[in-house]
């Protein structure tokens, strides 16, 4: 968890260092983000369906964390693979565009997580002692 | 001290509703094909990517850095969330 929190913060530092050029519009700014968001998205889906199903058919004792693991997991490397493919190196771009959408991306998953792996404990919850 | 009597009809319970289970991989195994699907993620963004000076970037420690750093913390969460999923000290084997 540490090493995790630690690793995507230099990335972010690394990221931050990236020249910082004015917006000339913000029309194009959001267009060319927009892209981006669209293409982590993308390569984050599968491999997010993926490590959840993976996830489920296990038994997470802390059901929203196991989530928000799978969720950072999947969408740190699509960050990484749209890093590699955008032609934006601006760093508000990056920040905006390919970073943020991690943090959104696990929290989403978090609550996914506390939606459908916890599961196997509400039914173990539920069932009654005769 | 003897078993409570609710405790052997729980047991006695999910023993009735027992079904045949398959084992699950160990998470060393699932890992590593997670990470080949994250490898044919990323073949893919270098071989279609908009980026025309690919090459030129990849010989920058900077862009290194971040694009390593971005899958290091990647595949540690990807490690983590796995062996949340299978609690107990001895969950490698299972």
């Amino acid at each position: 968890m540490t090493l995790s929190v630690l690793l995507v913060a230099a990335a972010v530092a690394l990221v931050s260092l990236e020249p910082a050029t004015a917006i000339r519009s913000v029309r194009g700014f959001v267009a060319s983000g927009a892209q981006c968001l669209a293409c982590i998205l993308a390569f984050s889906a599968l491999p997010w369906i993926a490590l959840f199903l993976a996830l489920r058919r296990g038994a997470p004792l802390d059901a929203p964390l196991a989530g928000a693991y799978a969720g950072a997991a999947a969408f740190l490397f699509a960050a990484a693979a749209v890093r590699i493919a955008c032609p934006i190196d601006e760093g508000l771009h990056l920040l905006t565009w390919h970073t943020l959408p991690i943090a959104m991306g696990a929290a989403f998953s978090a609550i996914a997580g506390a939606r459908w792996l916890g599961r196997w404990q509400r039914a173990l919850d539920r069932r009654e002692v005769p | 001290m003897p078993t409570p009597p609710s405790h052997e009809r729980l047991v006695a319970q999910l023993l009735a509703d027992a079904r045949p289970v398959r084992p699950l991989w160990s998470p060393h195994t699932r890992l590593a094909v997670w990470l080949v699907l994250q490898a044919l993620t990323l073949g893919f963004a270098v071989e279609f990517g908009l980026r025309q000076d690919l090459g030129a970037h990849l010989r920058q420690p900077l862009f290194l850095l971040e694009v390593g750093a971005l899958i290091a913390a990647g595949a540690t969460a990807a490690a983590v969330a796995l062996r949340a999923a299978v609690p107990g000290p001895a969950a490698d084997g299972q």
